[in-house]
C-alpha cells in the first residue's frame, strides 16, 4: 500500500501521517455535511431547550428574558455564529473525539440509554466490539485451518468446496442470512431469543441476584464467583449466539479462500522445496515455516477483510436488535436524530482507521524486509 | 502479426483508408474475441455465470411482458393496493406441495359469480305490519294479538284500528320492503382455514324514497348449519337459508326477516345504547355510506374477543355450543373464524379438529324499506363488488403493507422487478467506478514523479475511508433517489482498482513501443489511451464483473436501512419492509427468502463470470 521505502521509523511516520490525513478529511466531510444539512435539526433542538428552560423558570416563579435565554442556547449550539465557524467547531470536536459536543434529541431513547451523543455512541461501541471481534477471531482461526488444508490439497474436492463456499458467501448479504437464522432458530425452533436487545438488562438482573456473593470477594467465595461467571457467560452466549454464528457463517468461506491463495503462493517458493527435501515433516513445514512467510500478506488481507465485514456486521446487528452501533444507527435514522448519526459515523470511521493503521504496524513488524530496513514490495 | 495485417489492409484499400483501418481493427478485435471465447467456453463456472447473467438481463428487459408493471408502479399506492385486495402475509400457492396441511388458495369471487337468489317486494299489508310490530313493540303486539284473533282475516284490511297501526308503521319504516339475497359460493377443500373473508359492498345513501337499508350476513356450512353474524336464532336462520338455497325463496321464513328493526337500528340509528347495534355498526359498516365498505370476518372475530356484549357473542357462538352442551365462559378467546370451517366437534371453538370440506355459501341479505309515495326504486340499493376468501397467493406469496393493514402486495412482481434495478445499480456503479479508477491509475503510473505522489496519496486517503458509514450519512442527507445512491457508490468505489492499475502502468511505460512513441513525439494523451489503456482493458472487464456484487450488496444494505429510493422497488427495500413489518416474527419466510436469494444469485453470477474472466484475461494470473 505504501510507496515509501526506508526504515521502520519512516514507514511508521508515513502511516500515522496517512491516518491523520484520512481522519481529518473524514471529519471535515462529516462536519461539512452536518452543518450544511443539519441546521433545521439543530434549531429544533435549540427551540426545545429554550422552551424547557423557560418552563422551569416559570415553575420556580422566576422572571425570564426570552432573548437572553435564546442567546445562551444558540451560543451553546453555535447557531449565532456563521456556518463556517460551526464547521470548524465540529471538525475540532470530531478530531478530538469530543462527541459530547454533538446534540442528541431528548425524545429518542437508545437501547442502552445515554443523555448525550457521546454516551450513546460509546455505549453502543462496546457490544459491537465484543460481538464483532469474537466473531472475527473465530473466523480467522477457522479460515487458517481450512485455508491451509485446502492449499495442501489444491485441486481436490475439498479445495473446490472451499472455493464454492467462498464465492457463494461473497454474494450473500450478511443481514439477510441473519434474518434466516432468526427465522430458523428463534421463530421455528425457539432455541434463541427473537431479539437480543435485553442482553444488558439480563446481565444486570444477574448481577443483582449475585450481589450478596459478589460482595464477599472472590477469595471468600470462589465457587460462587465462578458460578456467577458461568451464568454470565451463558447469558451472553444465549443472546449473542445467533448474530455470532451468522457473522462466522458468512465470513469463514471467504477467509479460507484468501488464506488458501496466499499459502499456495508461498508453497511455490524455493525455501519450501528445500525444507521438504530436508525431510522436515509436512505439518511443521506448513504451520511453522509457511505460516511465518504467509503472515504479512495475511495481516494485510485481514485489514481489508475486517473493514469490509464491519459494515455488514453493523447492519446485521439490526436484525437481531443487538444493542450495538448498527442498532443505534437504525434508531437514529428512523427518528432523524442527526447528532447521534453524525457522532456515530465519525466514531466508526475512527475505528476503521485505527484498525487499518494498527494492522499496518503489525505488518511492518512481521515483514522482515521492512523490519531490517529493506525495500517493501 | 497485427502490424502485418494492418499494412495489408491499408494497401488493399488505399482510397478509403480510414474505413479500411477501422475494418481491420474490427477484424483484429473479433479475432482476439474468438480466441478469448474458445478459452472461456471451457470454463464451466464462467459459462454458468454468463448464462445466469443473460437470463437476468432478459428478465430485467422483458419485465413489462412477464410481469405486471402496474403493481410495481403503485407499490406504495394504498388505494391501488386496497382496490386490488390481495391478502396480507399470504404464503405462495406452491406451499401445498411441501406442507402436509393444505392451505386454501386465495379465491376472488366476482359479481358475475354471485347469484341473486331471491328478490321479493313486500307491501306493508297487515300481516307484515303485525310481524313488524312483534319486534318493534312487543307489548303492543301482545295486547293487539288477542284483539286481532277476534276478527276474521278478511276484515283486517278495513279494520280501523289495524289500519291506523299499519299507517303508523308505514310512516316509520316505509310501506314497501325489499329483500335481495346475494349467494356467494366457496368450494373449500383445504386443511387450514382461510386467513380472512372480505366482502366489498356498497350501499346507496338513504333519501326520502329509500328510508332504510342494510345487509345481514349468514354463513351456511356444507353440513347445513347456518351461522348468522348477527343476533339471530341460528335454528331459524338454518331453515331460512335452506329454503333460500333449495327453493330460491325465503318461503314461510320470510316473515322472520322482518325482524329488521334491529338491523335498521344498527344501520341508521348510529351508536345507540343497544348492545347489539354497537357490534352491528362495527361489523356492517357505517350509516349512509357512499363508497365501498368492507365486511371482514377478522374484524368480526376481533370484536368477539372482547369481554363486553356477552349476549351478542353468545348468540353468535351458540350454534357451536348448543350441540355439545357447552357453556359460555367469559375471558376465553374463541377462535370463531377457525370454528366456521371445522367439522362439528366439542373443541371446534378452540380452532381444533378436522376441517369441514365442501361448498360454503355466504348469504348476504340486503334489506331495504321504501316509501312508495315518493316513486319506484330502480335497482337494489346494495351492490357487492367482490368477495375474497384469503389464503395462499401467487408464486411468491404476499407481504403486508403495514402492521395493521389487511392488505399485501404480490411479492413475485417485486422480486422480478428488482432484477432490473439490481442490474442497473450494479453495472452502472461498477462500470463507471472501474473506468474512473483505471484511468486514474494509468495516469498516476504513467506520469510518475510528483503527479504520481499526489494522486497516490489522494487515492490512499479515499481508500482508507470506510465506505458504509459515510454512505449512510450521505444518503441520509442527499435525498432518497436511486441515482444518488449510484453516484455515491461511484464516488467511493473507484479507488479499489487504482493501485493494481498503477503498478501495471508503471511496468507498461517501460515497454519499448511506449518509449518509441514518446521519442517520435506522440502526445501523452494518445500514448495513455492508445497504447497503455488497451493493455489494461482486459483486466478492467474482470474488475467490472467482480465489482457488481459489492455495489448491489451495498445498495441493498442502504435500502435495508431505509435509505433507498422510496419510489423504486428493490430487493433491499422489500427486505427493509420485511424487517420493519416483522416478517420473521410472523413466520413469513416467503417475504424474506426470495429477495435475498435473488441478491445472492445475481452476485454469484457476476462472481463466477468475473473469476473466469480474471483467470483468462489478467496477465498476473497467467503463468
Amino acid at each position: 500500500m505504501s510507496d515509501g521505502g526506508g526504515s521502520v521509523g519512516r514507514t511508521v511516520l508515513n502511516s500515522i501521517f496517512n491516518a491523520v490525513i484520512v481522519l481529518f478529511f473524514a471529519s471535515a466531510l462529516i462536519s461539512g455535511i452536518f452543518v450544511a444539512y443539519g441546521y433545521k435539526y439543530l434549531k429544533g433542538l435549540a427551540q426545545q431547550e429554550i422552551q424547557g428552560e423557560i418552563q422551569s423558570l416559570v415553575r420556580q416563579g422566576k422572571p425570564y428574558n426570552y432573548t437572553q435565554i435564546k442567546m445562551l442556547v444558540y451560543e451553546r449550539y453555535g447557531l449565532n455564529k456563521p456556518a463556517v465557524y460551526r464547521v470548524f467547531k465540529y471538525v475540532k470536536d470530531t478530531f478530538l473525539l469530543k462527541f459530547g459536543e454533538f446534540p442528541k434529541s431528548p425524545d429518542v431513547t437508545y437501547p442502552r440509554g445515554g443523555d448525550n451523543a457521546a454516551q450513546v455512541v460509546e455505549r453502543a461501541l462496546v457490544p459491537t466490539i465484543i460481538l464483532f471481534f469474537t466473531a472475527e477471531i473465530i473466523v480467522i482461526l477457522i479460515g487458517i485451518y481450512l485455508g491451509f488444508q485446502a492449499a495442501r490439497r489444491a485441486g481436490s474436492l475439498y479445495d473446490k468446496t472451499i472455493s464454492i463456499v467462498a464465492m457463494l458467501s461473497a454474494s450473500l448479504p450478511m443481514w439477510w442470512v441473519g434474518m434466516l437464522m432468526l427465522y430458523a432458530f428463534a421463530y421455528k425452533y425457539k432455541i434463541f431469543p427473537l431479539a437480543s436487545i435485553d442482553v444488558y438488562s439480563a446481565l444486570g438482573k444477574l448481577h443483582r441476584e449475585f450481589a450478596a456473593v459478589l460482595a464477599q470477594g472472590f477469595l471468600h467465595n470462589p465457587i460462587g464467583y465462578l458460578h456467577y461467571y458461568g451464568i454470565s457467560l451463558e447469558t451472553w452466549l444465549y443472546y449473542m449466539a445467533l448474530p455470532l454464528v451468522t457473522i462466522i457463517l458468512v465470513l469463514f468461506g471467504g477467509w479460507a479462500y484468501i488464506i488458501r491463495n496466499i499459502v499456495i503462493n508461498v508453497l511455490t517458493e524455493d525455501f519450501v522445496t528445500v525444507l521438504r527435501a530436508k525431510g522436515i515433516p509436512e505439518r511443521l513445514v506448513l504451520y511453522k515455516h509457511v505460516f511465518r512467510a504467509a503472515s504479512p500478506p495475511l495481516v494485510t488481507m485481514s485489514a481489508l477483510g475486517l473493514v469490509g465485514a464491519l459494515g455488514g456486521a453493523i447492519i446485521t446487528e439490526i436484525v437481531f436488535q443487538w444493542p450495538g452501533m448498527g442498532y443505534t444507527y437504525w434508531i437514529a435514522l428512523n427518528s432523524g436524530d442527526q447528532g447521534v448519526l453524525v457522532a456515530q459515523t465519525y466514531l466508526l470511521v475512527f475505528l476503521f482507521v485505527i484498525i487499518i493503521t494498527t494492522l499496518d504496524f503489525i505488518y511492518m513488524l512481521l515483514d522482515p524486509r521492512v523490519r531490517i530496513g529493506g525495500r517493501r514490495a | 502479426m497485427s502490424e502485418k495485417k494492418d499494412k495489408k489492409s491499408s494497401v488493399s484499400s488505399s482510397i478509403t483508408e480510414s474505413y479500411g483501418g477501422a475494418s481491420a481493427s474490427l477484424r483484429r478485435s473479433l479475432a482476439s474475441f474468438i480466441e478469448f471465447w474458445n478459452v472461456f467456453k471451457r470454463s464451466a463456472a464462467g459459462m454458468t455465470g454468463l448464462i445466469l447473467i443473460i437470463i437476468l438481463v432478459i428478465i430485467a428487459i422483458a419485465f413489462p411482458v412477464i410481469g405486471n408493471y402496474g403493481d410495481v408502479k403503485n407499490w406504495n399506492n394504498a388505494t391501488y393496493i386496497a382496490e386490488k385486495g390481495l391478502p396480507a402475509l399470504a404464503p405462495p400457492e406452491w406451499i401445498n406441495l411441501i406442507s402436509s396441511k393444505k392451505w386454501p388458495v386465495t379465491k376472488f369471487v366476482t359479481p358475475k359469480e354471485i347469484t341473486l337468489v331471491n328478490l321479493k317486494n313486500i307491501r306493508t299489508n297487515t300481516t307484515v305490519a303485525l310481524e313488524l310490530l312483534k319486534y318493534t313493540n312487543p307489548q303492543l303486539y301482545k295486547y293487539l294479538s288477542a284483539y286481532v284473533k277476534s276478527i276474521p282475516k278478511s276484515q283486517w284490511e278495513n279494520n280501523p284500528i289495524l289500519k291506523n297501526m299499519r299507517k303508523g308503521l308505514s310512516q316509520t319504516y316505509g310501506d314497501r320492503f325489499e329483500v335481495v339475497v346475494f349467494d356467494i359460493k366457496y368450494d373449500y377443500k383445504a386443511d387450514k382455514v382461510p386467513t380472512d373473508i372480505v366482502i366489498r359492498w356498497n350501499q346507496k345513501p338513504l333519501n326520502s324514497l329509500l328510508t332504510q337499508a342494510g345487509i345481514l350476513v349468514i354463513f351456511v356450512r356444507p353440513d347445513g348449519l347456518a351461522v348468522p353474524l348477527a343476533p339471530l336464532n341460528y335454528n331459524i336462520v338454518t331453515k331460512l337459508s335452506q329454503s333460500i338455497l333449495k327453493n330460491g325463496t325465503c318461503g314461510s321464513y320470510c316473515a322472520f326477516l322482518f325482524n329488521l328493526n334491529n338491523y335498521f337500528k344498527i344501520l341508521n340509528a348510529g351508536r345507540s345504547v343497544d348492545a347489539w347495534s354497537y357490534y352491528g355498526l362495527a361489523i356492517y359498516g357505517k350509516t349512509q355510506i357512499s363508497k365501498f365498505e368492507e365486511f371482514r370476518l377478522s374484524n368480526f372475530v376481533n370484536q368477539l374477543s372482547k369481554e363486553t356484549r356477552i349476549n351478542f357473542k353468545l348468540s353468535i357462538l351458540r350454534p357451536f355450543m348448543e350441540p355439545f352442551n357447552l357453556t359460555y365462559s367469559p375471558g376465553t378467546f374463541y377462535r370463531f373464524g377457525k370454528a366456521l370451517f371445522k367439522k362439528m366437534n366439542p373443541q371446534m371453538l378452540a380452532g381444533k379438529g378436522p376441517s369441514l370440506k365442501g361448498t360454503y355459501h355466504i348469504l348476504v341479505i340486503e334489506l331495504a324499506a321504501y316509501n312508495q309515495t315518493k316513486g319506484t326504486p330502480s335497482q337494489p340499493p346494495v351492490t357487492i363488488k367482490r368477495a375474497i376468501f384469503q389464503g395462499a397467493y401467487g408464486i411468491l406469496g404476499t407481504d403486508r403493507i403495514s402492521a395493521s393493514s389487511p392488505y399485501g402486495r404480490d411479492l413475485w412482481q417485486g422480486v422480478l422487478y428488482g432484477t432490473r434495478w439490481a442490474l442497473i445499480v450494479g453495472l452502472m456503479a461498477s462500470t463507471i467506478s472501474t473506468l474512473i479508477g483505471v484511468i486514474y491509475g494509468v495516469i498516476s503510473g504513467y506520469y510518475g514523479g510528483a503527479i504520481d505522489a499526489v494522486l497516490s496519496r489522494l487515492a490512499q486517503v479515499i481508500y482508507s475511508l470506510p465506505v458504509l458509514p459515510l454512505l449512510i450519512l450521505l444518503s441520509y442527507y442527499v435525498g432518497r433517489s436511486i441515482w444518488n445512491v449510484i453516484v455515491l457508490l461511484i464516488v467511493f468505489g473507484w479507488v479499489g482498482i487504482v493501485f493494481t492499475v498503477r503498478s501495471m502502468a508503471l511496468q507498461l511505460r517501460e515497454n519499448l513501443y511506449v518509449e518509441a512513441a514518446r521519442a517520435v513525439g506522440v502526445d501523452h494523451g494518445r500514448i495513455i489511451f492508445r497504447y497503455i489503456f488497451p493493455q489494461v482493458l482486459p483486466y478492467t472487464f474482470a474488475s467490472i464483473a467482480l465489482g457488481v456484487p459489492g455495489a448491489i450488496l451495498t445498495e441493498a444494505g442502504l435500502s435495508f436501512l431505509g435509505l433507498g429510493d422510496p419510489n423504486i422497488v428493490t430487493w433491499g427495500k422489500i427486505l427493509h419492509d420485511a424487517q420493519a413489518g416483522g416478517a420473521v416474527l410472523s413466520g413469513a419466510w416467503w417475504w424474506v427468502v426470495p429477495p435475498g436469494l435473488a441478491i445472492a444469485i445475481v452476485g454469484l453470477s457476476f462472481v463466477l463470470f468475473g473469476y473466469a474472466l480474471d483467470t483468462i484475461l489478467n496477465p498476473r494470473l497467467r503463468r
